[in-house]
């Protein structure tokens, strides 16, 4: 029996390794058994998955080559062509991009249903309704710009610190923007935010933004008498006013550099023991930025350097990101108005106001430190 | 304005009577010193330019802020009014305010309660929070007013700023009233665009994945949101569908997986409704899941049943 059908069994055997060697189905037989299954590219499975009526190659112009794993175009934020013809190319840059596989570079306006998806042919009309905003921050910088809170553009100063951003397609109504800049060193300035009404069909022009000089300290404590370094970034050339909050306010002076860095070693010997602020503000001609962010550190017996950046030292982060953003508002806002749990309430105490509940102040602590 | 007028009386009262020079210098100091215009406050106020109504008549009150020259980012409310009205509607078209802790609507007793924050912080004399559509329906005089309140500052720590409320007063008549009657916005325009994210956090929902999303629509307000977890992305049945689920954000996914589109619709109170999505993250494990394997494992027992039947068929 064996003998007269063994080729018979082993022609199948053969057909049946072919079989499964030409798909992509790999059996492990081992004490536990595993079935794994590994799908084939996109250009090759026989499925039409970007919907346009064509299937793998060479059918479908999108796929390369049999082994392509997409059959999908380079979708329009990710393609290096301006597409909504708004002068911003692509994602990050153009509002209109939720992600750079987002297929519509178009933002808002006009016609029923939009937004990020891969649709074709339901692109509103282009609208002339736009925002600039246009002024200093640092040397090389990243600047974005929020628009109601939300993250929606991202440029990068020129080496004078002078930065321009447009954005387009926007409805008409109040809005709330707010810009900012990151330096070299990933340190932040506050938030420059204004209301502006924008009209249908106008362009608006907010220029002349002078975004405050980022601060930090090398010491979270110093010892009396000690200098401490009071350093960070502005324009090139510019003139700093560090205030140094005590009983009595100290207000110093120094000077920017070709990068716009700048750094006083301010001695403590007049300070009184205890806790301390220091802020800084920016002087270009007759530009003036407002001041900055709020750094804390005490005079006392000893130096404690100031270490890398932790989550504690942005209020407000409660996931830990780096960002106070909508993620963080929507967690705050899971436990509003009810009894925190114990997971929670570590973050609360650390990043909030440690009063054991979500109530509208943390909310304000959120707003003051919002990133975007 | 109460402080300063017990202090006036008080000091009246100790002074004696005859010294009228010290009495008015007094009282100057008091004015300088305690005088509204220097106490540091906001005021919640009501749009004023309705004074009358007519039984049956419709009309759009805007609530605003006026902040004093003070920067806030966070207020909070109750605006009533008295039972004469019925409140039609409440609108967020032009609101100042980004993000809603809780967005201004009808309670079921009547009032509307409200709570927002302004990230960056805010400073007008004239912001709009939302417009309430009030319907005449009692004749008398009629109040719109606010309950509670609470603004506080842009510092950091959350400061409270001292907050005044002027309520207003509409005389409710008979006769029909010339005044702007409200129409319900032609608003045509779809929500703004959006970028939800998927998330997950150890101190909610247990680690799992949600999403997060907010929107705003400038002509008429978002009225609802909804969410659809789809394998396949197709605007147009998406925009025929009738499986979405109302969603508020944060949403857990049920698909926490995420081999799946997740599909947020933002609805305007005018109908107008914007899709965007979310990619999957694990579009492969589609085909690691149970029903894909049941399918290709059949699809393969079949072919590899009949390639075996024609061999030995041709074989015999």
């Amino acid at each position: 029996m064996w003998e007269k059908y063994y080729k018979q069994y082993l022609y199948v055997i053969i057909s049946f390794v072919f079989v499964l060697s030409s798909t992509n189905i790999v059996f492990a037989v081992t004490a536990n058994l595993q079935l794994e299954i590994v799908p084939l590219p996109e250009c090759s499975d026989t499925i039409d998955n970007d919907g346009d009526g064509l299937i793998d190659f060479p059918d479908d112009p999108e796929c390369d080559n049999s082994s392509d794993d997409s059959e999908s175009p380079l979708k329009a934020c990710e393609d290096t062509i301006d597409n909504d013809g708004d002068g911003l190319i692509d994602f990050p840059d153009d509002p209109g991009c939720a992600s750079a596989v987002d297929d519509n570079e178009q933002d808002s306006n006009s016609s029923g249903s939009s937004g990020s998806s891969g649709s074709s042919g339901t692109g509103p009309s282009v609208s002339v309704t736009s925002v600039s905003f246009s002024g200093r921050a640092y040397p090389l910088s990243s600047v974005s710009v929020l628009k109601d809170g939300v993250l929606v553009a991202t440029t990068i100063a020129g080496p004078d610190a002078i930065f321009s951003i447009t954005l387009s397609n926007l409805s008409s109504g109040n809005f709330s923007f707010s810009v900012f800049s990151e330096d070299s060193k990933k340190r932040r300035s506050t938030l420059f935010t204004f209301p502006v009404y924008i009209t249908k069909g106008a362009s608006t022009q907010v220029s002349g933004i002078y975004l405050s000089p980022t601060i930090s300290t090398d010491k979270t404590e110093v010892r009396k008498g000690d200098n401490i370094a009071i350093f960070g970034q502005s324009s090139p050339n510019a003139t700093v006013t560090i205030n140094v909050n005590s009983q009595t306010p100290h207000f110093v002076t120094t000077q920017t550099d070709e990068t716009g860095a700048y750094l006083y070693n301010f001695d403590t010997a007049i300070l009184e023991i205890g806790d301390h602020t220091t802020q800084s503000k920016a002087t270009y001609g007759n530009d003036i930025s407002p001041f900055g962010d709020l750094v804390n550190f005490s005079v006392g017996n000893r130096n404690v350097e100031r270490g890398q950046f932790a989550c504690s030292d942005l209020p407000g982060d409660l996931n830990c990101d780096g960002r106070v953003n909508l993620v963080d508002f929507s967690i705050a806002a899971f436990w509003y108005n009810q009894s925190i749990s114990s997971d929670f309430s570590d973050k609360e105490s650390q990043q909030l106001n440690n009063d054991g509940e979500i109530d509208l102040v943390d909310f304000s602590i959120m707003a003051f430190y919002w990133t975007g | 304005m109460a402080r300063l007028t017990w202090l006036i009386l008080v000091l009246w009262h100790f002074i004696g009577q005859g010294n009228y020079m010290k009495k008015v210098f007094f009282i100057i100091v008091c004015i300088l010193i305690f005088s509204p215009a220097t106490v540091s406050a906001a005021e919640f106020y009501f749009d004023n330019r309705i004074t009358a109504m007519g039984i049956g008549q419709t009309a759009e009150i805007g609530v605003f802020i006026d902040t004093e020259n003070q920067t806030i980012n966070a207020l909070e409310g109750v605006v009533k009014v008295d039972p004469n009205f019925e409140i039609r509607a409440v609108t967020l078209n032009n609101s100042f305010v980004p993000l809603w802790i809780e967005q201004p609507q009808i309670m079921p007793n009547g009032t509307i309660k409200f709570s927002g924050i302004v990230p960056g912080g805010f400073t007008d004399s004239y912001g709009l929070l939302f417009s309430l559509v009030l319907e005449a329906r009692i004749p008398g005089d009629a109040r719109v007013y606010m309950s509670k309140s609470r603004v506080l500052a842009h510092d950091g720590l959350g400061s409270a700023v001292n907050v005044t409320t002027k309520p207003l007063l509409i005389d409710i008549g008979l006769e029909e009233k010339d005044i702007r009657s409200w129409n319900a916005s032609d608003d045509t325009t779809p929500p703004e665009n959006f970028f939800p994210e998927i998330v997950r956090d150890n101190s909610i929902f247990d680690n799992q994945w949600f999403v997060i999303f907010n929107t705003q629509d400038k002509e008429s307000g978002i009225d609802y949101y909804e969410i659809q977890e789809t394998d396949y992305f197709d605007l147009d049945k998406l925009t025929e569908s009738n499986d979405w689920q109302r969603a508020v954000s944060p949403y857990i996914l049920s698909d926490q997986s995420r081999s799946s589109y997740v599909v947020i619709k933002a609805v305007d109170k005018s109908g107008n409704f914007r899709i965007v999505r979310v990619e999957p993250q694990n579009h492969e494990k589609k085909y690691t899941n149970k029903k894909y394997i049941w399918y290709q494992l059949t699809i393969w027992t079949i072919l590899i049943a009949g390639f075996v039947y024609i061999f030995f068929r041709k074989k015999r």
